[in-house]
């Protein structure tokens, strides 16, 4: 067993190969707060990788309605109660003195997944990852409980009321949120350390974890060992199959924009534009590396409205999510992080750079690598939560990797009045 | 008795029972491993098939099945075939009976046992065997002479068909647990639920009817199809939705309407000689119906309505 950094647990932990690091790292955030539950994604992703035979229950990518939904059945709960009897004395953290890039959430002191070996196998060895492997049943209902609310005589869940959405003090008895998933890449992948073949890889490239076909025999290690359930099997070739992150965009190798990387089919196809997906930069511990105009570097390192899903697991993930405001703490600080409350406060309360760059989210189709911010006048002014809020109508202005401006947009909506002579006409 | 296993339900079976066990597993992938660098087709399914057959078989997972079958030996007398197939849920697992279209005395060859099983029940028998136990055991009643099951037209209209359906049910359920439960292979809990069962389908019979109905059922060690077919069509008949010409009138508190199927406990009574409007506008709908049979006090309210309705509708319709 070797040891790594994991910079989202803010210490080492031990895990089955050696630290090592791609030249740039796929990642991406989704602001759960404008998301709607179309499942626009999911059928892009359905529509563009798994539509043949013997992929009719995978959904590499899936929204689901939380508390009580998920695809697979309860995946998040079982792992977390798998991880709970790991840590009989709490998952907790450690606030750190002097927080930064490498322990932006202070110090996890519990055990991860890959330091709670699970129960001994029955041929007497102990597995490498904690995790379990879900019936045939429990894939069957990608969307179960959509809509469901975690409150009610019928609900299971009862994680108390939402927290208030306005300065009221109102709080909603019931609440649920959509939580859009894919494989998040992690940088410490489970599903790598579980496969007895090595035929799981990391790109040395971008970070795009892979199930090489070839090498594949379909041992299910990996679909037992991930923790967010994104490896599944299939049937029909008796392999091991995932999101692949849409690798020919992300190369640049698509014919809608030659030589420039796009953002992944899920991505692009969102149309609550509650996403946005790109490359960073990251050091031989899988710290990311300063790179301050970088719209996800500023949103999840600098801003830091942006957290990694259920980072007690320990792998790192590479996916990001912007908290629901509505929904209780505690249940947020589970999934999130201890962060998860500043965070809240910070997107409620934007200043003035988060309102731009949030304007950025899907406003092209390719991977945004800088932005930069043209000042504009002042445009509005109130009090919320007790704190001052002022919104300026900056430009904000997104390149690619090429260094072509490929958006500008405003952070005030423009407004067209219709012309007179178009009065009551089509 | 010839088994035939579906090789969806082998491959998953297999599946579920190497994993974690890392001597099995690696047994295991030692005989397939060399397939996956076949081209995909014909030859390598058949040979995967193969593979986790042979393993299926060496691991005895077939066990579970074959030791309830085990359990009546008129099975293997009666039974020429046996089919599992993959149920895709537990609650989906079954076991049916197939014979063979417009045969008057079928033969072992005829009859066909097909089971529905879920591949995580043959690796947790302890689960797998109660539920199915149940299920064998019907199977086990109806090719057996001394029931003499067969199939029955159920006269009347559908809430007396669904009702008598259910009561039958519910009375061979309680005769299959008693006798496993003279067995001591009997379930305590489910034994209380089908009493339940029981005061609910004989909604007419007060408490101790309703017990006696159970004891005498659940006494009983050699029940045939004909016990239990005629008290649940007797029973249908005092609840008051009796077949037409039986002498019947109204429902008893609870029983269907025969015209809406929901229960009531406010039946009409029709006069002697009923309104012939009103009797229209009912066997129109129900041409089996007959005064008798009785009908809900909103029922017959609403076929009145429609009676006196019926003559200005006709007027308009001939203009």
């Amino acid at each position: 067993m070797g040891s790594v950094y994991n910079w989202q647990i803010g210490r080492s932990m031990e895990f089955p190969h050696g630290q090592a690091s791609p030249e740039e790292q796929f990642a991406f955030v989704i602001n759960i707060n404008r998301c709607i539950g179309c499942q626009t994604c999911t059928m892009a992703c359905k529509s563009t990788w798994t539509f043949s035979k013997g992929q009719e229950h995978m959904w590499w990518t899936n929204v689901e309605t939380k508390p009580s939904g998920g695809y697979p059945k309860h995946w998040d709960v079982k792992t977390l109660d798998k991880l709970s009897e790991a840590n009989p004395e709490g998952m907790t953290w450690a606030e750190s003195e002097a927080k930064g890039r490498r322990n932006p959430y202070g110090e996890y002191q519990g055990r991860t997944i890959f330091e709670a070996p699970d129960t001994v196998a029955r041929g007497g060895s102990p597995n490498r990852v904690l995790g379990y492997l879900p019936a045939d049943e429990e894939w069957g209902s990608p969307n179960i409980f959509e809509d469901t609310p975690s409150h009610g005589p019928s609900a299971p869940m009862d994680f108390g009321k939402g927290e208030e959405l306005d300065d009221q003090g109102s709080k909603h008895k019931a609440w649920f949120f959509y939580l859009a998933r894919l494989c998040n890449h992690c940088s410490y992948p489970a599903c790598v350390a579980a496969c007895p073949r090595t035929a799981i890889y990391k790109r040395p490239e971008d970070g795009v974890v892979l199930v090489d076909q070839s090498e594949c025999r379909g041992y299910r290690k990996c679909v037992e060992a991930c923790p967010y359930k994104k490896v599944m099997y299939r049937g029909t070739t008796r392999t091991s199959e995932k999101c692949i992150a849409c690798y020919p965009r992300i190369e640049g190798n698509d014919p809608e924009a030659p030589g420039v990387p796009l953002e992944t089919r899920c991505m692009a196809a969102c149309i609550g534009q509650v996403r946005m997906q790109g490359l960073v930069k990251v050091d031989e511990d899988n710290v990311w590396i300063n790179d301050r105009y970088n719209p996800l570097y500023y949103l999840i390192h600098v801003a830091r409205v942006a957290l990694p899903l259920y980072p007690q697991f320990g792998t790192e993930p590479n996916g990001y999510y912007i908290p629901p405001r509505w929904v209780p703490i505690a249940y947020l600080e589970q999934m999130f992080g201890p962060d998860v409350e500043a965070a809240i406060a910070r997107y409620r309360n934007p200043d003035r750079e988060l309102l731009a760059v949030l304007q950025l989210f899907r406003r092209s189709n390719q991977i945004i690598a800088r932005y930069d911010i043209e000042e504009g006048p002042k445009v509005y002014e109130t009090e919320r939560f007790g704190e001052k809020f002022e919104m300026y109508n900056d430009t904000i202005i997104g390149f690619n990797r090429a260094g072509d401006e490929i958006i500008r947009t405003q952070v005030e909506e423009p407004v067209f009045v219709r012309p007179a002579k178009h009065a009551n006409s089509i | 008795m010839k088994f035939e296993f579906d090789p969806l339900l082998i491959e998953q079976t297999v599946a579920g029972a190497i994993h974690g066990d890392r001597k099995l597993e690696a047994r295991f992938h030692r005989l397939v491993d060399p397939l996956y660098r076949m081209e995909q087709g014909p030859e390598r399914e058949k040979l995967f098939h193969q593979g986790y057959l042979a393993f299926f078989t060496k691991m005895g997972l077939e066990t579970p099945l074959t030791r309830l079958l085990l359990e009546h030996p008129i099975l293997d007398e009666r039974i020429g075939r046996c089919i599992a197939r993959r149920a895709p849920r537990v609650k989906d697992e079954t076991a049916e009976l197939l014979v063979k279209r417009e045969i008057e005395v079928p033969t072992p060859s005829d009859r066909t046992l097909r089971v529905r099983i879920s591949p995580t029940s043959l690796i947790s028998p302890d689960v797998f065997e109660p539920r199915m136990r149940r299920e064998i055991f019907h199977i086990a009643d109806m090719v057996d002479d001394r029931f003499a099951y067969r199939r029955e037209q159920i006269e009347g209209l559908p809430p007396r068909q669904n009702l008598i359906r259910d009561r039958y049910r519910v009375l061979w359920d309680v005769a299959i647990e008693g006798r496993l439960t003279r067995r001591e292979l009997g379930d305590a809990r489910l034994t209380e639920s089908l009493r339940k069962a029981v005061r609910k389908v004989f909604g007419f019979q007060d408490e101790v009817r309703a017990c006696d109905t159970f004891e005498n059922f659940f006494g009983l060690d050699k029940p045939t199809h004909g016990q239990l077919f005629e008290f649940a069509r007797s029973g249908a008949n005092e609840a008051g939705v009796g077949d037409a010409g039986e002498s019947s009138t109204g429902g008893g508190p609870g029983a269907p309407c025969p015209l809406c199927g929901f229960p009531t406990f406010d039946w009409f009574l029709f006069p002697i000689s009923p309104d012939p409007k009103t009797l229209a506008q009912i066997t129109q709908a129900h041409p089996q119906w007959t005064p008798e049979s009785g009908a809900c006090r909103q029922c017959a309210e609403i076929y009145a309505a429609h009676g006196q309705a019926a003559p200005g509708a006709a007027l308009i319709s001939n203009q």
